[in-house]
Protein backbone atom coordinates (compact mmCIF):
# COMPACT_ATOMS: atom_id res chain seq x y z
CA UNK A 1 0.00 0.00 0.00
CA UNK A 2 3.11 2.16 0.41
CA UNK A 3 4.52 1.44 -2.04
CA UNK A 4 1.22 2.48 -4.86
CA UNK A 5 1.34 5.77 -2.64
CA UNK A 6 4.69 7.05 -3.41
CA UNK A 7 3.72 6.14 -6.80
CA UNK A 8 0.90 8.78 -7.05
CA UNK A 9 3.03 11.30 -5.37
CA UNK A 10 5.70 10.84 -8.25
CA UNK A 11 2.79 11.02 -10.88
CA UNK A 12 1.90 14.75 -9.80
CA UNK A 13 5.81 15.32 -9.83
CA UNK A 14 6.44 14.22 -12.85
CA UNK A 15 8.78 11.30 -13.79
CA UNK A 16 12.40 12.86 -13.07
CA UNK A 17 11.98 12.60 -9.24
CA UNK A 18 14.48 15.27 -7.48
CA UNK A 19 15.88 14.15 -4.06
CA UNK A 20 13.23 14.27 -1.14
CA UNK A 21 13.55 13.64 2.66
CA UNK A 22 13.50 10.00 1.61
CA UNK A 23 17.33 10.46 -0.42
CA UNK A 24 18.59 11.79 3.83
CA UNK A 25 21.92 10.01 3.77
CA UNK A 26 22.16 7.45 7.02
CA UNK A 27 25.02 9.48 8.46
CA UNK A 28 22.57 12.59 8.94
CA UNK A 29 19.95 11.07 10.29
CA UNK A 30 22.08 9.07 12.74
CA UNK A 31 23.31 12.87 14.21
CA UNK A 32 19.56 13.52 14.65
CA UNK A 33 18.75 10.70 16.13
CA UNK A 34 20.50 11.31 19.24
CA UNK A 35 18.42 13.66 20.25
CA UNK A 36 15.51 11.03 20.23
CA UNK A 37 14.75 8.51 22.47
CA UNK A 38 14.84 4.63 21.62
CA UNK A 39 11.68 4.00 21.00
CA UNK A 40 11.61 7.23 19.24
CA UNK A 41 14.13 5.79 16.87
CA UNK A 42 12.39 2.42 16.97
CA UNK A 43 9.15 4.19 15.21
CA UNK A 44 11.66 5.83 12.97
CA UNK A 45 12.98 2.70 11.85
CA UNK A 46 9.79 1.51 9.98
CA UNK A 47 10.16 4.27 7.53
CA UNK A 48 11.72 2.90 5.57
CA UNK A 49 15.09 0.92 4.27
CA UNK A 50 17.59 4.57 4.77
CA UNK A 51 15.87 5.09 8.26
CA UNK A 52 16.05 1.50 9.02
CA UNK A 53 19.95 1.51 8.47
CA UNK A 54 20.46 4.70 10.74
CA UNK A 55 18.40 3.38 13.10
CA UNK A 56 20.71 -0.03 13.10
CA UNK A 57 23.71 1.98 13.29
CA UNK A 58 26.10 1.56 16.75
CA UNK A 59 27.10 5.21 16.21
CA UNK A 60 23.53 5.82 17.57
CA UNK A 61 23.10 2.98 20.10
CA UNK A 62 26.56 3.51 21.27
CA UNK A 63 25.49 6.60 22.95
CA UNK A 64 22.11 5.11 24.59
CA UNK A 65 24.42 2.74 26.38
CA UNK A 66 25.69 3.55 29.85
CA UNK A 67 29.14 3.84 30.03
CA UNK A 68 29.56 0.66 31.68
CA UNK A 69 27.21 -1.72 30.06
CA UNK A 70 30.01 -4.26 30.14
CA UNK A 71 28.95 -4.71 33.43
CA UNK A 72 25.17 -5.55 33.20
CA UNK A 73 26.85 -7.79 29.91
CA UNK A 74 29.29 -10.02 32.19
CA UNK A 75 25.74 -11.29 34.01
CA UNK A 76 25.27 -13.20 31.15
CA UNK A 77 26.87 -16.21 29.08
CA UNK A 78 29.14 -14.72 26.84
CA UNK A 79 27.30 -16.32 24.00
CA UNK A 80 24.26 -14.67 24.68
CA UNK A 81 25.73 -10.86 23.27
CA UNK A 82 28.54 -11.86 21.28
CA UNK A 83 28.29 -10.59 17.99
CA UNK A 84 25.13 -8.51 18.81
CA UNK A 85 25.17 -4.68 17.07
CA UNK A 86 24.38 -2.08 20.03
CA UNK A 87 21.19 -1.56 19.44
CA UNK A 88 20.38 -5.38 20.00
CA UNK A 89 22.55 -5.17 22.91
CA UNK A 90 20.26 -2.23 24.15
CA UNK A 91 17.37 -4.30 23.86
CA UNK A 92 18.83 -7.28 25.80
CA UNK A 93 19.52 -5.00 28.57
CA UNK A 94 16.38 -3.32 28.67
CA UNK A 95 14.94 -6.81 30.08
CA UNK A 96 15.30 -7.69 33.43
CA UNK A 97 19.04 -9.08 34.02
CA UNK A 98 18.50 -12.29 37.09
CA UNK A 99 21.88 -12.27 39.36
CA UNK A 100 22.71 -13.20 42.92
CA UNK A 101 20.49 -16.51 42.45
CA UNK A 102 17.73 -14.56 40.54
CA UNK A 103 16.86 -12.40 43.78
CA UNK A 104 18.34 -9.67 41.89
CA UNK A 105 17.83 -7.73 38.80
CA UNK A 106 19.20 -5.04 37.02
CA UNK A 107 17.78 -3.47 33.48
CA UNK A 108 18.15 -0.48 31.57
CA UNK A 109 15.41 1.72 31.20
CA UNK A 110 13.82 1.98 27.58
CA UNK A 111 13.67 5.59 27.28
CA UNK A 112 16.90 6.81 29.35
CA UNK A 113 18.96 4.04 28.92
CA UNK A 114 19.52 4.53 32.30
CA UNK A 115 20.04 1.47 35.40
CA UNK A 116 17.56 0.12 37.60
CA UNK A 117 17.51 -2.20 39.51
CA UNK A 118 15.06 -4.39 41.91
CA UNK A 119 15.97 -6.80 45.02
CA UNK A 120 13.42 -9.72 45.95
CA UNK A 121 12.59 -10.27 49.34
CA UNK A 122 13.78 -14.06 48.93
CA UNK A 123 17.33 -11.92 48.88
CA UNK A 124 16.58 -10.21 51.85
CA UNK A 125 17.50 -11.22 55.76
CA UNK A 126 14.30 -11.55 57.44
CA UNK A 127 14.23 -12.17 60.93
CA UNK A 128 11.83 -15.48 61.82
CA UNK A 129 11.35 -16.24 57.88
CA UNK A 130 11.67 -19.68 58.92
CA UNK A 131 9.04 -19.75 61.34
CA UNK A 132 5.88 -20.33 59.79
CA UNK A 133 4.03 -18.57 62.78
CA UNK A 134 5.37 -15.51 61.39
CA UNK A 135 6.53 -15.68 57.86
CA UNK A 136 4.81 -17.42 54.65
CA UNK A 137 5.58 -17.35 51.14
CA UNK A 138 3.02 -16.52 48.98
CA UNK A 139 2.97 -16.78 45.01
CA UNK A 140 2.13 -14.02 43.25
CA UNK A 141 1.73 -12.20 39.82
CA UNK A 142 1.86 -8.87 40.99
CA UNK A 143 5.66 -9.12 42.06
CA UNK A 144 8.45 -8.98 39.58
CA UNK A 145 9.61 -11.80 41.56
CA UNK A 146 6.50 -13.93 41.01
CA UNK A 147 7.19 -14.14 45.40
CA UNK A 148 6.23 -11.86 48.12
CA UNK A 149 6.85 -12.52 51.90
CA UNK A 150 4.05 -12.02 54.17
CA UNK A 151 4.18 -11.30 57.85
CA UNK A 152 1.50 -13.01 59.55
CA UNK A 153 2.46 -11.65 63.30
CA UNK A 154 5.45 -10.77 65.13
CA UNK A 155 7.12 -8.79 67.47
CA UNK A 156 10.49 -8.12 66.22
CA UNK A 157 9.91 -6.89 62.89
CA UNK A 158 13.26 -7.08 60.84
CA UNK A 159 14.58 -6.99 57.28
CA UNK A 160 17.86 -6.14 56.03
CA UNK A 161 19.47 -6.50 53.18
CA UNK A 162 22.68 -5.49 50.69
CA UNK A 163 23.72 -5.33 47.45
CA UNK A 164 26.63 -4.47 45.61
CA UNK A 165 26.94 -3.72 41.63
CA UNK A 166 28.77 -1.27 39.48
CA UNK A 167 26.42 1.27 39.15
CA UNK A 168 26.94 4.04 36.33
CA UNK A 169 27.57 7.42 38.11
CA UNK A 170 24.21 8.87 38.73
CA UNK A 171 21.59 9.63 42.37
CA UNK A 172 19.30 6.89 42.73
CA UNK A 173 16.36 6.43 45.31
CA UNK A 174 16.26 3.36 46.96
CA UNK A 175 12.77 2.30 48.17
CA UNK A 176 10.69 -0.62 49.68
CA UNK A 177 7.30 -2.07 47.95
CA UNK A 178 5.17 -3.05 50.30
CA UNK A 179 1.67 -4.12 50.82
CA UNK A 180 -0.96 -3.86 54.28
CA UNK A 181 -3.53 -6.65 53.99
CA UNK A 182 -3.49 -9.58 52.06
CA UNK A 183 -4.75 -10.22 48.45
CA UNK A 184 -6.25 -12.76 46.81
CA UNK A 185 -8.67 -13.23 43.87
CA UNK A 186 -11.88 -14.39 44.11
CA UNK A 187 -14.65 -15.01 40.91
CA UNK A 188 -11.77 -13.18 38.93
CA UNK A 189 -11.94 -10.07 41.09
CA UNK A 190 -8.77 -8.71 43.17
CA UNK A 191 -9.87 -8.53 47.11
CA UNK A 192 -7.54 -7.81 50.26
CA UNK A 193 -8.30 -8.92 53.64
CA UNK A 194 -6.77 -7.56 56.80
CA UNK A 195 -7.70 -10.14 59.38
CA UNK A 196 -3.79 -10.44 60.19
CA UNK A 197 -3.17 -6.41 60.03
CA UNK A 198 -2.70 -4.86 62.95
CA UNK A 199 -0.03 -2.47 64.84
CA UNK A 200 1.25 -0.46 62.63
CA UNK A 201 -0.33 2.71 63.66
CA UNK A 202 1.32 2.70 67.22
CA UNK A 203 4.74 3.48 66.24
CA UNK A 204 6.69 4.15 62.62
CA UNK A 205 8.70 1.90 61.01
CA UNK A 206 12.38 2.68 60.38
CA UNK A 207 13.87 2.55 57.06
CA UNK A 208 17.28 3.38 56.32
CA UNK A 209 20.17 2.94 53.95
CA UNK A 210 23.91 2.96 54.35
CA UNK A 211 26.84 3.07 51.40
CA UNK A 212 30.16 1.58 51.47
CA UNK A 213 31.67 5.23 51.07
CA UNK A 214 29.84 6.25 54.22
CA UNK A 215 26.21 7.82 52.45
CA UNK A 216 23.67 7.46 54.78
CA UNK A 217 19.88 7.84 54.78
CA UNK A 218 16.86 7.30 57.01
CA UNK A 219 13.42 7.65 57.46
CA UNK A 220 10.42 7.21 59.42
CA UNK A 221 6.63 6.08 58.42
CA UNK A 222 3.95 4.62 60.05
CA UNK A 223 2.61 1.86 57.72
CA UNK A 224 -1.05 2.31 58.85
CA UNK A 225 -3.72 5.00 59.52
CA UNK A 226 -4.86 6.11 63.00
CA UNK A 227 -8.26 4.66 63.54
CA UNK A 228 -9.58 8.60 63.41
CA UNK A 229 -8.32 8.68 59.75
CA UNK A 230 -9.88 5.93 58.21
CA UNK A 231 -13.44 7.90 58.40
CA UNK A 232 -12.12 9.64 54.97
CA UNK A 233 -10.98 5.62 53.49
CA UNK A 234 -7.53 4.58 54.62
CA UNK A 235 -5.62 4.90 51.69
CA UNK A 236 -2.30 2.72 53.20
CA UNK A 237 -3.82 -0.63 52.62
CA UNK A 238 -4.54 -3.02 50.18
CA UNK A 239 -2.32 -1.73 47.92
CA UNK A 240 1.33 -1.26 46.69
CA UNK A 241 3.20 1.31 48.48
CA UNK A 242 6.72 2.43 47.68
CA UNK A 243 8.34 3.69 50.85
CA UNK A 244 11.37 5.90 50.05
CA UNK A 245 13.83 5.29 52.33
CA UNK A 246 16.51 8.01 50.41
CA UNK A 247 18.74 8.66 48.06
CA UNK A 248 22.20 8.37 47.43
CA UNK A 249 25.03 9.30 44.88
CA UNK A 250 27.54 7.58 42.74
CA UNK A 251 29.96 8.73 41.25
CA UNK A 252 31.69 6.39 39.29
CA UNK A 253 30.72 2.51 38.49
CA UNK A 254 34.41 2.08 40.04
CA UNK A 255 34.72 0.28 42.39
CA UNK A 256 31.04 -1.19 42.54
CA UNK A 257 28.80 0.42 44.88
CA UNK A 258 27.67 -1.50 47.72
CA UNK A 259 24.26 -0.52 49.45
CA UNK A 260 22.87 -1.70 52.91
CA UNK A 261 19.31 -1.20 53.69
CA UNK A 262 17.04 -2.32 56.40
CA UNK A 263 13.67 -1.45 57.95
CA UNK A 264 12.82 -2.17 61.19
CA UNK A 265 10.03 -1.96 64.15
CA UNK A 266 11.54 -3.46 66.93
CA UNK A 267 9.51 -2.14 69.87
CA UNK A 268 8.64 -5.82 71.48
CA UNK A 269 5.63 -4.13 73.74
CA UNK A 270 3.38 -4.43 70.76
CA UNK A 271 2.85 -7.32 67.78
CA UNK A 272 2.24 -6.17 64.43
CA UNK A 273 1.32 -8.28 61.25
CA UNK A 274 -0.42 -8.61 57.91
CA UNK A 275 2.11 -6.91 56.08
CA UNK A 276 3.11 -7.94 52.26
CA UNK A 277 7.21 -7.31 51.92
CA UNK A 278 7.86 -7.61 48.12
CA UNK A 279 11.13 -5.80 46.98
CA UNK A 280 13.29 -3.15 47.17
CA UNK A 281 14.05 -1.03 44.31
CA UNK A 282 16.77 1.11 43.22
CA UNK A 283 15.83 3.83 40.52
CA UNK A 284 17.49 6.72 39.05
CA UNK A 285 15.96 9.82 40.87
CA UNK A 286 14.42 11.57 39.03
CA UNK A 287 13.88 9.10 36.28
CA UNK A 288 9.75 8.96 36.26
CA UNK A 289 9.87 12.72 35.90
CA UNK A 290 12.15 12.77 33.48
CA UNK A 291 10.34 9.89 31.27
CA UNK A 292 7.06 12.03 31.59
CA UNK A 293 8.65 14.77 30.20
CA UNK A 294 10.65 12.59 27.33
CA UNK A 295 14.08 14.39 28.66
CA UNK A 296 16.89 12.19 27.61
CA UNK A 297 19.63 11.75 30.33
CA UNK B 1 30.59 28.98 -2.59
CA UNK B 2 27.04 30.25 -3.00
CA UNK B 3 23.74 28.31 -3.37
CA UNK B 4 21.03 30.24 -4.42
CA UNK B 5 17.51 29.38 -4.33
CA UNK B 6 14.54 30.23 -6.58
CA UNK B 7 11.43 29.20 -6.81
CA UNK B 8 9.93 27.98 -9.98
CA UNK B 9 6.07 27.79 -9.22
CA UNK B 10 6.32 24.37 -8.49
CA UNK B 11 8.45 24.27 -6.20
CA UNK B 12 12.25 25.64 -4.94
CA UNK B 13 15.29 25.29 -6.61
CA UNK B 14 18.99 25.34 -5.78
CA UNK B 15 21.69 26.66 -7.86
CA UNK B 16 25.40 26.81 -6.98
CA UNK B 17 27.70 30.13 -8.36
CA UNK B 18 31.17 29.50 -7.58
CA UNK B 19 33.32 32.17 -6.04
CA UNK B 20 31.83 34.45 -3.70
CA UNK B 21 30.41 34.02 -0.87
CA UNK B 22 27.18 35.99 -1.04
CA UNK B 23 23.44 35.02 0.80
CA UNK B 24 20.34 36.68 -0.87
CA UNK B 25 19.14 38.31 2.53
CA UNK B 26 16.09 39.37 1.09
CA UNK B 27 15.44 35.80 -0.24
CA UNK B 28 15.40 34.50 3.03
CA UNK B 29 13.25 37.53 4.67
CA UNK B 30 10.92 36.57 1.97
CA UNK B 31 10.99 32.97 2.75
CA UNK B 32 10.53 33.48 6.66
CA UNK B 33 8.27 35.49 5.89
CA UNK B 34 6.06 33.15 3.58
CA UNK B 35 6.48 30.43 6.72
CA UNK B 36 4.84 32.80 9.23
CA UNK B 37 1.96 33.59 6.63
CA UNK B 38 1.46 30.22 5.55
CA UNK B 39 2.76 28.19 8.10
CA UNK B 40 2.62 23.97 6.85
CA UNK B 41 4.83 21.53 7.87
CA UNK B 42 8.55 21.19 7.24
CA UNK B 43 11.43 19.45 8.49
CA UNK B 44 14.71 17.76 7.70
CA UNK B 45 16.40 20.64 7.12
CA UNK B 46 19.88 19.42 8.22
CA UNK B 47 19.45 16.28 6.52
CA UNK B 48 18.51 18.07 3.22
CA UNK B 49 21.22 20.19 3.29
CA UNK B 50 23.87 17.46 3.31
CA UNK B 51 21.65 15.61 0.36
CA UNK B 52 22.37 19.09 -1.73
CA UNK B 53 26.00 19.05 -0.41
CA UNK B 54 26.43 16.02 -1.78
CA UNK B 55 24.81 16.33 -4.53
CA UNK B 56 27.17 19.45 -5.78
CA UNK B 57 30.28 17.21 -4.10
CA UNK B 58 29.45 15.02 -6.55
CA UNK B 59 29.09 17.27 -9.37
CA UNK B 60 25.47 15.97 -10.42
CA UNK B 61 24.49 19.76 -10.02
CA UNK B 62 26.64 22.03 -11.83
CA UNK B 63 23.91 24.46 -12.33
CA UNK B 64 20.47 23.32 -10.95
CA UNK B 65 19.52 20.93 -8.06
CA UNK B 66 15.35 20.62 -8.14
CA UNK B 67 13.84 20.35 -4.91
CA UNK B 68 10.26 19.31 -5.61
CA UNK B 69 8.97 18.24 -2.31
CA UNK B 70 10.12 20.81 -0.34
CA UNK B 71 8.50 23.34 1.35
CA UNK B 72 8.94 27.07 2.47
CA UNK B 73 9.26 25.87 6.44
CA UNK B 74 12.26 23.34 5.42
CA UNK B 75 13.81 25.61 2.87
CA UNK B 76 14.32 28.80 4.78
CA UNK B 77 15.55 26.35 7.92
CA UNK B 78 18.35 25.28 5.21
CA UNK B 79 19.03 28.43 4.16
CA UNK B 80 19.28 29.48 7.66
CA UNK B 81 21.87 26.56 8.61
CA UNK B 82 23.63 27.20 5.18
CA UNK B 83 24.19 30.95 6.33
CA UNK B 84 25.94 29.87 9.38
CA UNK B 85 28.25 27.65 8.11
CA UNK B 86 29.29 30.19 5.38
CA UNK B 87 29.31 32.99 7.61
CA UNK B 88 31.87 31.00 10.59
CA UNK B 89 33.76 30.20 7.52
CA UNK B 90 34.11 33.48 6.75
CA UNK B 91 34.98 34.72 10.18
CA UNK B 92 37.80 32.36 10.35
CA UNK B 93 39.39 33.21 6.68
CA UNK B 94 39.55 37.27 8.30
CA UNK B 95 39.83 36.96 11.49
CA UNK B 96 43.91 37.08 12.54
CA UNK B 97 44.69 34.11 14.64
CA UNK B 98 44.60 34.76 18.22
CA UNK B 99 43.66 33.58 21.33
CA UNK B 100 39.41 33.52 19.94
CA UNK B 101 39.95 31.12 17.46
CA UNK B 102 38.07 28.52 18.94
CA UNK B 103 35.21 30.40 19.47
CA UNK B 104 33.55 30.50 16.09
CA UNK B 105 33.74 26.93 16.28
CA UNK B 106 32.32 26.37 20.00
CA UNK B 107 29.34 28.73 18.91
CA UNK B 108 28.97 26.86 16.10
CA UNK B 109 28.32 23.35 17.59
CA UNK B 110 26.41 24.68 20.07
CA UNK B 111 24.03 25.93 17.17
CA UNK B 112 24.31 23.06 14.92
CA UNK B 113 22.97 20.87 18.05
CA UNK B 114 20.29 23.37 18.79
CA UNK B 115 19.51 22.83 15.05
CA UNK B 116 19.39 19.28 15.32
CA UNK B 117 17.07 19.29 18.50
CA UNK B 118 14.70 21.43 16.12
CA UNK B 119 14.62 18.51 13.54
CA UNK B 120 14.53 16.39 16.10
CA UNK B 121 11.21 16.79 17.38
CA UNK B 122 9.67 17.40 14.54
CA UNK B 123 10.15 13.69 14.10
CA UNK B 124 8.60 13.14 17.62
CA UNK B 125 5.48 11.77 18.01
CA UNK B 126 4.23 10.56 14.47
CA UNK B 127 2.87 7.09 13.40
CA UNK B 128 5.20 5.74 10.27
CA UNK B 129 2.48 6.09 7.88
CA UNK B 130 1.77 9.76 9.37
CA UNK B 131 5.41 10.28 9.19
CA UNK B 132 5.55 9.23 5.49
CA UNK B 133 2.53 11.20 4.25
CA UNK B 134 3.77 14.57 6.20
CA UNK B 135 7.78 13.93 4.46
CA UNK B 136 6.39 12.60 1.76
CA UNK B 137 8.88 9.64 2.22
CA UNK B 138 9.05 6.93 -0.05
CA UNK B 139 7.72 3.33 1.71
CA UNK B 140 10.25 1.21 -0.23
CA UNK B 141 10.09 -1.95 1.97
CA UNK B 142 8.11 -5.15 0.74
CA UNK B 143 5.57 -6.50 3.35
CA UNK B 144 7.91 -9.08 4.11
CA UNK B 145 9.97 -6.81 5.43
CA UNK B 146 8.05 -4.33 7.01
CA UNK B 147 6.69 -7.03 9.38
CA UNK B 148 10.22 -8.12 10.25
CA UNK B 149 10.99 -4.62 10.87
CA UNK B 150 8.21 -4.47 13.18
CA UNK B 151 9.06 -7.81 14.93
CA UNK B 152 12.68 -6.43 15.13
CA UNK B 153 11.49 -2.67 16.70
CA UNK B 154 8.48 -4.39 19.17
CA UNK B 155 10.90 -4.17 22.16
CA UNK B 156 10.89 -0.82 22.37
CA UNK B 157 7.21 -0.71 22.93
CA UNK B 158 6.61 -4.03 25.26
Amino acid sequence: MGASLSNLTEGINGAAMGPGLGDIPESCVACVFEYLTPPEICNLARLNRAFRGAASSDFVWEKKLPSNYQDLLDLMPPERYQNLSKKDIFALLSRPIPFDDGNKEVWLDRVTGRVCMAISAKGMAITGIDDRRYWNWVSTEESRFQIVAYLQQIWWFEVDGAVKFPLPADIYTLSFRLHLGRFSKRLGRRVSSFEHTHGWDIKPVKFELSTADGQVASCECCLDDTQQDYEYGNLKRGCWVEYKVGEFIVSNSEPATEVRFSMKQIDCTHSKGGLCVDSVFIIPTDLKERKRKGVLK
Amino acid sequence: MLIFLFDRGQGFRVRKIDGVVDFEEDYVAELRWRHIRGGGSGGGGVALWQTIKHMIEDGCADTEIPLPNVNSQTLSKVLEYCKKHVEAAADKETEPEDDKETEPEDDMKAWDTDFMKTVADMMKGKSPEEFRKTFNIKNDYTPEEEAEVKKENQWAFE
